[in-house]
């Protein structure tokens, strides 16, 4: 019986069992990196902390295997110990007379969802959260076992790689071998209320001694260690998600990913509203070269103190959620960003993943990546086409950006191979 | 009904851009490269996503910041009337980044004296980002 063919282990008898859960049953185990006893009981310690007071009226299975479980929105960690109303999004901004001469308007397109009513999975279980609910990748110990320590799940340091152990790997892990990043992107420089883009997804090959491969949004403020960030983007990340599959996520960092910042829902920052979107779950189909290819709208935008996140269209109905500005605790992120950028990312100790679809950015339309009517929005309102500045680590990837007439607009095609003299 | 598959947008109706690109931006260390692939797309503007110029490209400033850092952007232009870029960060004023190639504008001169400032400071940060 294949992992996603499991039965869906019931809520409550899941966080029972992170309490009853032994350090002998985790360590010196297969695919496992704990360290030793303590690092284990910092992760239970976290888990069962993740999971005090919640309770889950519904799960699930996506396609990826992962369980979503869908808790009331006011359950969920960033909400707990807050009495307040949840804020209202508005529409996302409209294009001005700041934007006029910059393009065609977007093309509207129906309300897409990752989650709807119709949708069932293997056990026939709905893929939707009722109302009132959201639904939260389950977090197991299985999934914070591939990591050396907790310490190395939540947060990002020089070395972080050897932290994890890569896909593939075989015997001791190596902490000496530290993970570096590799990008191929493109930059504009401007103050902003955040942005938009249509983002190509594929599904890139993470092999041995390879992190992640993704393709995201930056929206940055800040320098040195008060650098900050909102992002979002599709990530096919083994370690982090236990499947090999593109996987919806967000990440923040408030100190240039030194000792704050998280993936998707795993600690205080990012309020979900929107019962349609699972961070952390399949995106599906994506790109295949040559032929069909799939792509999400996305958008960040700053609305009274709150960086709500848009998928999948531009009306207040298709607001995800917000970071607070909170999180930033006053620094640049809390009235505006000060750079956009968009393209791919990877990370790798040895080795670096294929990017995208694996072709160079020259190859273009269906083999290349992209991102495309790329926009940002003003400071003074409205929203207004982005001009970017290209960048990549060459040879392994590229990057170009072409201003194209509409519905294209400014686009970054981005993408390469990979390979271990990256 | 079972359904298991989440709902992506499928890009129906959307042309290969290829055809009439208004500008193209390419990252640094593939300018040099630049020339060979637009007289090559220009032949066969339906081959690939890259074409000839024809507005031109955007207005480039003589500062800027990438990551917090500082960049200033010089062009300046040769004896045969084309453009070289160079890049400084402020806080190493000594250290001087040169864009391979020479241009065709002052902007693309300094648009790729950008992109090689922003490869220097990625290279530096490679060991920052996501966990």
């Amino acid at each position: 019986m294949s992992v996603s063919e499991r039965p869906i282990v019931p809520f409550a008898q899941f966080v029972q069992s992170l309490h009853a859960a032994r350090a002998e049953h985790h360590l010196n185990v297969p695919y496992n990196a704990i360290a030793d006893e303590g690092s284990f009981d910092d992760m239970r310690a976290y888990l069962t902390n993740y999971y005090d007071g919640v309770s889950a009226v519904h799960s699930f299975v996506d396609t990826n295997g992962s369980v979503f479980d869908c808790i009331p929105v006011d359950e969920q960690v960033s909400r707990r110990g807050q009495s307040g109303a949840i804020p209202t999004a508005p529409d996302l901004p409209t294009a001005g007379a700041q934007s006029a001469a910059s393009g065609a308007p977007r093309p509207q397109a129906g309300r897409l969802v990752q989650l709807h009513a119709d949708l069932r999975d293997l056990f026939g279980n709905q893929m939707l959260a009722p109302d009132g609910t959201i639904p939260v990748r389950r977090l197991t110990l299985e999934d914070l076992s591939r990591f050396r320590t907790l310490r190395h799940y939540l947060q990002k340091r020089p070395g972080n790689g050897g932290g994890m152990r890569p896909p593939g790997a075989s015997g001791d892990i190596e902490p000496q071998v530290a993970a570096t990043h590799r990008w191929a992107h493109a930059f504009q420089n401007v103050n902003n209320l955040g942005g938009g883009s249509f983002v190509n997804v594929w599904d890139p090959a993470i092999g041995a001694n390879q992190i992640f491969s993704l393709s995201q949004h930056w929206y940055v403020g800040g320098s040195g260690s008060g650098l900050q960030t909102a992002e979002v983007g599709r990530q096919v990340y083994p370690g982090l998600y236990g499947n090999t599959q593109p996987c919806l996520f967000i990440y923040w960092t408030a100190d240039d990913y030194q000792s704050t910042g998280c993936y998707n829902l795993s600690c205080s920052a990012f309020v979900q509203t929107n019962q349609n979107w699972a961070f952390g779950g399949a995106l599906s189909p994506w790109s295949v070269a040559g032929g069909a290819q799939y792509e999400l709208d996305i958008a960040f935008y700053l609305y009274q103190g709150n960086w709500w996140l848009y998928l999948g269209g531009e009306a207040a109905a298709n607001a995800v959620g917000y970071y607070p500005t909170s999180i930033y605790r006053g620094g640049a992120m809390a009235s505006q960003a000060s750079e956009i950028d968009y393209g791919g990312e990877v990370v790798g100790t040895t080795s670096w993943p294929p990017m995208g679809g694996g072709a160079y950015a020259a190859a273009g339309w269906q083999h290349a990546a992209y991102q495309r009517q790329i926009h940002y929005f003003p400071t003074g309102g409205g929203r207004a086409d982005a001009s970017l500045t290209a960048t990549a680590n060459a040879p392994c990837y590229t990057s170009l950006v072409v201003n194209y007439a509409a519905p294209w607009n400014e686009t970054v095609w981005f993408g390469g191979p990979g390979g271990n003299n990256c | 009904m079972l359904i298991t598959q989440y709902w992506l947008r499928r890009v129906d109706g959307l042309a290969n851009p290829s055809g009439h690109p208004r500008s193209w931006r390419l990252s640094g260390l593939l300018l040099a490269a630049g020339a060979l692939l637009v007289s090559a797309c220009t032949a066969d503007p339906g081959s690939a996503a890259i074409g000839p110029m024809t507005e031109g490209g955007r207005h480039m400033p003589e500062e800027t910041v990438y990551k917090g850092r500082t960049v200033h952007l010089t062009a300046t232009r040769n004896a045969s009337g084309r453009w070289t870029g160079a890049a400084r960060f402020s806080d190493e004023p000594n250290r001087v980044l040169d864009a391979e190639g020479e241009f065709a504008t002052e902007d693309e001169a300094r648009n790729a004296a950008l992109s090689r400032a922003m490869s220097e400071v990625d290279r530096e940060r490679m060991f920052r980002g996501k966990p």
